[in-house]
């Protein structure tokens, strides 16, 4: 099974190749910035806790990244961003219906894609696909938790920096893919070139779980997070 | 062809990602019984070794190797079922020996395994076994005198002699059967009159039920504790020397009786300790520390901080959970606080009730009437300054050891009066 995946994939790249064959002369560098919007998602199985209820939130993102154009329709990108991937887990039993925890993490990313673009001179699409690797720089718990005596339970807000521990995993790995658009700003003599606005969504997919489990635990938890960023690049 | 092209690149992409993720095994949690099955000795065993993984709270301070205990003890548990399959008799006590040797050195001094024999042998005398750690450790100490239950006849018995010693004005006794717990409180009230006519009132409490007993204000025991807690609001400062909670062998209780202990001699909400509770499988997964507030008490109050009363507690190696946790938030909030006597028990931690185990994720599991186990573990607390006190208890300010007399209750005693006379 999996060699005929490898197959498809062969095929399908080469099929890019060889369509790129009109390619003209152009600038092959670019180097821009990008400020972003992301909404992340946490999948992890209810195991046994079953009445907690995890919530998307939105986060913010800024980076940098890079270029290389292979060809008219395939390029090379890298890039370095901060990300917010974060999520609140809710209880939902009615007697601590309040507490909620929101998970503040901020992660380092470091994606390598495969961009293949298309469209015309100005304005082009792109489809992009490839790996990434993260680190967990740092988090902040928030919310409501609570305590109890024998006969009420009382509701506390909290905020602190997480004190990460051995079964934080902070580094992980996952893929990236996504869509994008560019406009190609010409220069003034009209030879392509000069500057370029993108607008990429891009999908994150963790294929590491950030909680190692432990002996006889396997429990993972992977964050997915959809990035819509606007950015600038100028060509070199 | 161009479109084509782009969603068979992200079809593709798609399914690659898809298959990079690992699956969550099964994994019993700690207040999970619907699915408990279990068969064998070792699966027995592997059960509760995983409950007690994902649910015990204090694996960041525990210093036995869990993982270590696995592999240690499941082939032995492995041989008792080969024993058994061979026709043999497996005993409680081959039981009883391998879970006191995984539990014995354990942090939670409150810990405590009921186990049945799931193939009762005719050498059996009882289905099941019951083993508390703890209570190993504390008598290793070398003050350890006897088990708190006897300890408790045993103050029983002197106190209804108390004349015999001191000069008593007005001494009460009471014992009540506390419906929630199925157990009997024990309350002695006397107050002690010094040579100067000044008055000391003195309560000892086998339990901490006074939260139970003051919601149902009628019986003796009502009677007992509302004269115990107006003579300390009511005596003119002239006429009130001290106050003495006895709280030696005091088997533990109610969180809620720090109302009426502590909070009746606060002007302000205070951060007593803080707790924390699992928050997920992962043995260092907790909630963040959250405080543990105590609240003023009007019915009973009075400012013994701003009046400089001297509130002496009398504790022993027996005064367990709520027995010593009282004095620990005495200390902590009440600056004319003193404690006498021993170090305590060690069982710190707040106990919760079992059915509130879906809220903490810890906590007591199982039922030895429906299962084969029922296994009792407490939640966390540390005190405000961070100390884990968990396992080592509450050191007295002035230790008067019994061992040193014999045995006999009253030099701690003269040593609280002592003090107030000071």
């Amino acid at each position: 099974m999996k060699v005929s995946y490898l197959k498809n994939i062969a095929a399908i790249l080469l099929c890019w190749m060889t369509m790129g064959a009109n390619a003209q002369e152009q600038p092959k560098l670019v180097l821009g910035g990008q400020l972003g919007w992301d909404y992340t998602t946490i999948d992890r199985t209810s195991m046994g806790r079953l009445d907690e209820t995890y919530v998307p939130i939105s986060g913010y993102s800024v980076g940098f990244q890079v270029r290389y154009s292979l060809l008219d329709w395939l390029a090379i990108r890298a890039g370095f961003e901060l990300m917010n991937r974060s999520y609140t887990m809710e209880r939902n039993l009615p007697s601590i219906d309040p507490v909620r925890t929101k998970y503040h993490n901020d992660y380092f990313m470091l994606p390598v894609m495969a961009d293949f673009s298309f469209g015309g001179k100005r304005l082009r699409g792109h489809a992009y696909g490839g790996v990434y690797g993260a680190f967990w720089k740092s988090a902040r718990t928030m919310g409501t938790t609570f305590w109890m005596t024998d006969y009420h339970i009382y509701y506390e807000e909290f905020e602190e920096k997480r004190q990460f521990n051995s079964e934080d995993r902070r580094l992980i790995g996952g893929g990236v893919t996504g869509l994008g658009l560019s406009y190609i700003f010409p220069n003034k003599d009209g030879s392509r070139g000069g500057n370029i606005l993108f607008l990429d969504a891009l999908y994150y997919y963790d294929f590491n779980s950030h909680h190692k489990g432990h002996s006889n635990l396997s429990d993972p938890r992977y964050l997915s997070t959809l990035s819509v960023t606007f950015g600038y690049g100028i060509y070199f | 062809m161009t479109h084509k092209r782009f969603v068979i690149f992200l079809t593709l992409a798609a399914m690659l990602f898809c298959g990079c993720r690992e699956e969550a095994d099964y994994h019993p949690y700690i207040g999970e019984s619907g699915g408990l099955v279990y068969n064998s000795y070792s699966s027995q065993f592997d059960y509760l070794w995983r409950c007690m993984s994902t649910g015990y709270v204090f694996w960041d301070v525990e210093e036995t190797d869990w993982d270590a205990v696995y592999k240690e003890y499941m082939p032995k548990f492995q041989a008792l079922d080969e024993k058994h399959k061979a026709g043999e008799d497996v005993t409680l006590a081959d039981l009883k020996e391998l879970y006191r040797g995984i539990t014995g050195g354990m942090k939670d001094h409150h810990m405590s395994f009921v186990i049945k024999n799931l193939f009762p042998s005719p050498n059996d005398t009882v289905p099941g076994f019951y083993t508390e750690p703890g209570q190993y450790e504390a008598e290793s100490r070398d003050y350890y005198i006897e088990h708190r239950v006897k300890e408790q006849e045993r103050l029983d018995s002197f106190l209804n002699v108390i004349e015999q010693h001191y000069d008593i004005e007005v001494h009460e006794t009471a014992s009540e059967e506390v419906p929630e717990l199925g157990e009997s409180v024990t309350y002695h009230y006397c107050l002690i009159q010094l040579p100067d006519g000044r008055k000391i009132p003195y309560l000892w409490q086998s339990m901490a039920a006074i939260s139970p007993i003051m919601r149902a204000p009628e019986g003796d025991a009502y009677k007992l504790l509302d004269h115990w807690l107006t003579a300390i609001a009511e005596t003119p400062r002239e006429q009130l020397a001290g106050i003495i909670l006895d709280n030696r062998a005091n088997s533990g209780g109610y969180q809620d009786d720090m109302d009426y202990l502590v909070g009746s001699y606060l002007n302000e909400k205070t951060e007593v300790f803080k707790t924390r509770y699992k928050e997920g499988p992962g043995r260092l997964e907790h909630s963040v520390w959250t405080p543990y507030y105590i609240f003023p008490q009007s019915q009973y109050h009075r400012d013994i901080t701003a009046e400089n009363i001297p509130y002496v507690i009398l504790c022993d190696i027996n005064s367990v959970s709520m027995g010593e946790i009282e004095q620990l938030v005495m200390r902590e909030t009440l600056p004319t606080c003193y404690i006498i006597g021993e170090r305590t028990f060690g069982g710190t931690g707040p106990l919760q009730p079992v059915e509130y185990i879906n809220l903490t994720y810890g906590g007591p599991f199982g039922n030895i009437n429906t299962m084969c186990h029922d296994v009792y573990t407490s939640t966390f607390e540390s005190m405000i300054g961070g100390q884990i006190l968990e396992g080592i208890g509450c050191v007295p300010d002035q230790e008067v050891l019994r061992k040193d007399y014999n045995g006999d209750f009253k030099p701690q005693l003269d040593a609280a009066i002592e003090y107030i006379k000071r």
